[in-house]
């Protein structure tokens, strides 16, 4: 059970720890895929993998007219990969997804099959000229090194196409959770949960996405196949709440940390439906939750593509705030992961009475 | 190679390094390590002092007739680390203790040393928070923040203006030779001298040796100045690091990991003290290259070779990677091949030396 004012159990705990740990680039997104489904395994009734990599897990209700309902999060992350390995060992790479090239700067790296460790180095402050300190970091000057000689760098099937991302360690103090990927393994993780225990009235179309962070594009397939009546997105969204020099705090925050869930009415892709935005509400403010209304701008999330599916549905997206994403290390909130858990699980009890008509 | 006489030397010294490397201290708050390197240092000194600015030094007294000349070997056991300028809504600005490098810094974890160790995250601001002028550049320290994930209330109650905020980065092996992490700038080194000191109690040289850790190099050098002054040595010698070759860097003042550590020559160091390490390296058999300086170090050397009346200063280079970063990189045969070379320059200290360094300007 969800205890909220205890925090998340020591064993879910560690599930988001190998989820934030798990390299799963757009288009590798493996990894994850086999964390989700050792999970799922033997507790849903449906669980297949399609032909782009999306896990889609369903549990039926028992009900004949039960409401089609589609829970995406998406399984991968920004990274990069590898465009050449030169005669030296060292690597060049592209970016996966919007991710800045500064990121990677003097951060550790898992790369490749195993995958294995390496660094993004930089020329040491006392060589480099004013010009190079001052401008910021491009994938051209990056180069990934593995300490080792490239045929070494071979024998790992560390090649040109093979994936990266930042090799950060995942930890938990004080209600907090750091990690990497944090964006959108909070949701999956969510998803998990959620698919644990069946809602009356409602199937649960559980879609654990690929290629978000690319476009949307697994998602799209996934909603083909799943044909729902409904689709929910559960994602991670940027918590720009911080001050500036003069002390306020950024008014475009897009969210606030410790705020509670947040409530997409509109993105920079899609308009959520308005009547899924006063469901959310008013089963946030029935079960007495924070929640936040994430500000309108720009992002977008699996639901972009989602509502266009086959004839439409009508989608929201609801997120975990987290700090950082697209860095080495992100930073959310048990009790903001807690809430957003408990608010979906209450819209989810609210549609199984149905969507009102338009 | 360097550990063929000795084939548990690399290991001892990963070790040492993962004890050594991600221990704080900062330039004038270098308490965590110097006590570390206390305990390890006691059993194998003859005699053990702490300075007024907080060097820590070992004598390993030689087999020689009083009085003895000595020599001082030197490295420097602070590390770069952050202070705590401002707090602004839980937020920390920070200032470097030492050249920080803003490039590297952005999703770095951190620990704030407050009333109790706290993590934190240094983060680049969203570019609405930065002023004009910062935006399309790499931010400057001082307009990054550390993230600790508290309120506001909490964060005052822990952190004061001043604290230490130091990288938490673990040190790690890198395949089967290497070993990557912070502060390996100049922990490496203290690891080297910390073998050299257990290899001279076993083995004692004919004359002195001081092993000195020395505080502040990151900042401003007064630990080695100090020091100099202090223990008034014959011979000192510097141990640092320096550039390592890496995907970034052109092959003008930077040297290959695995290739050996450098012999550095120029107007800082004295020309007697240079041949002797190089005659040190060819006995040991280890690789020793020339790093040419023509200008100051900018190591304790620089503060060697005027303390006092003037000493004469070698300085060992040891090559590591992305220097002053979180992932430094060190290959363990060059670290081995610095303890050997240490030792052995030791050992080989007699009264021709002495003879060797009073002459050696007679010839002008």
């Amino acid at each position: 059970m969800t205890d909220m004012a205890g925090g998340l159990s020591p064993s879910r705990l560690e599930l988001i720890r190998r989820l934030s740990e798990a390299v799963g680039v757009s288009g590798d997104e493996g990894r994850v895929r086999a964390i989700v489904r050792r999970e799922l395994e033997g507790q849903v009734d449906d669980l297949r993998t399609d032909a782009m990599g999306n896990l889609l897990a369903v549990r039926r209700s028992r009900a004949p007219d039960a409401l089609r309902v589609m829970l995406a999060a998406h399984m991968d992350e920004v990274g990069f990969i590898v465009t050449s390995l030169d005669s030296q060992g060292y690597l060049s790479v592209a970016p996966v997804g919007g991710v800045k090239a500064e990121q990677f700067v003097g951060k550790k790296v898992w790369v490749g099959p195993q995958p294995s460790l390496g660094v993004v180095g930089v020329q040491p402050i006392h060589l480099a000229r004013k010009a190079g300190l001052e401008s910021r970091s491009n994938y051209s000057s990056l180069r990934v090194d593995l300490g080792a000689a490239k045929d070494q760098i071979e024998a790992m099937g560390v090649r040109p196409g093979s994936y990266g991302t930042f090799a950060t360690a995942f930890d938990n103090e004080a209600g907090h959770l750091r990690g990497k990927a944090l964006d959108d393994r909070l949701g999956v993780e969510i998803l998990i949960e959620l698919l644990r225990r069946p809602i009356a009235g409602v199937d649960l179309l559980g879609a654990f996405t690929v290629q978000e962070e690319i476009g949307a594009r697994g998602a799209s397939v996934a909603a083909h196949a799943l044909e729902p009546d409904v689709g929910l997105v559960i994602d991670c969204t940027p918590a720009r709440d911080l001050p500036d020099l003069t002390g306020a705090i950024n008014p475009d925050s897009n969210t606030r940390l410790g705020a509670g869930p947040a409530i997409y009415v509109a993105d920079g892709r899609t308009v959520s439906d308005p009547r899924l935005v006063s469901m959310a509400v008013g089963a946030a403010e029935r079960l007495d939750l924070p929640y936040q209304i994430r500000q309108p701008g720009a992002g977008g999330t699996d639901a972009q593509a989602i509502q266009r599916s086959r004839a439409g549905v009508p989608v929201i997206s609801i997120s975990v705030p987290g700090r950082y994403a697209h860095s080495p290390v992100g930073l959310a909130l048990e009790a903001d992961l807690l809430a957003t858990e408990a608010l979906l699980r209450g819209l989810l009890t609210s549609l199984g009475q149905g969507l009102p008509s338009l | 190679m360097a550990s063929n006489n000795d084939p548990d030397l690399r290991d001892r010294l990963r070790q040492s390094l993962r004890q050594l490397a991600t221990v704080p201290g900062p330039p004038g708050y270098e308490a965590p390590i110097r006590e570390i390197l206390h305990k390890l240092w006691t059993p194998l000194a003859d005699q053990i002092s702490i300075s007024k600015l907080g060097n820590l030094a070992a004598k390993i007294d030689g087999t020689g007739t009083p009085p003895r000349p000595s020599l001082a070997i030197v490295a420097h056991m602070d590390a770069i680390a952050f202070i705590v300028r401002r707090i602004d809504h839980g937020f920390l600005h920070i200032s470097g203790l030492g050249s920080v490098d803003p490039r590297v810094l952005l999703g770095q974890k951190v620990t704030v040393l407050g009333r109790q160790t706290l993590p934190g995250i240094i983060v680049r601001p969203p570019d609405a928070c930065l002023p004009d002028g910062q935006r399309d550049r790499t931010a400057a320290v001082e307009h990054l923040l550390v993230d600790l994930g508290r309120d506001e209330d909490e964060v005052h109650q822990l952190v004061r203006v001043g604290d230490i905020v130091a990288f938490d980065e673990p040190v790690q092996a890198l395949g089967d030779n290497l070993v990557i992490g912070p502060g390996l700038d100049n922990r490496t080194c203290l690891a080297a001298v910390t073998e050299a000191l257990a290899n001279l109690h076993r083995h004692r040289p004919a004359w002195d040796v001081w092993v000195v850790a020395t505080t502040r190099e990151e900042r401003n050098t007064a630990g080695a100045a100090t020091a100099g002054f202090e223990l008034a040595s014959n011979i000192a010698v510097a141990v640092d690091t320096t550039f390592g070759r890496g995907p970034s860097d052109d092959d003008q003042g930077t040297f290959p990991l695995g290739g050996g550590p450098t012999n550095a020559v120029g107007p800082a160091l004295h020309p007697t003290v240079q041949s002797l390490l190089a005659a040190a390296a060819d006995e040991s058999q280890v690789p020793l290259v020339d790093e040419i300086l023509p200008r100051q170090t900018s190591t304790d050397a620089d503060e060697l070779q005027v303390a006092g009346a003037g000493i004469p200063t070698g300085l060992l280079g040891l090559p590591i990677r992305n220097m002053h970063t979180c992932v430094e990189m060190v290959h363990l045969d060059d670290l081995a091949a610095t303890t050997q070379l240490l030792t052995t320059l030791a050992r080989r200290l007699d009264d021709d030396t002495l003879a060797a360094l009073e002459t050696a300007f007679d010839d002008d």
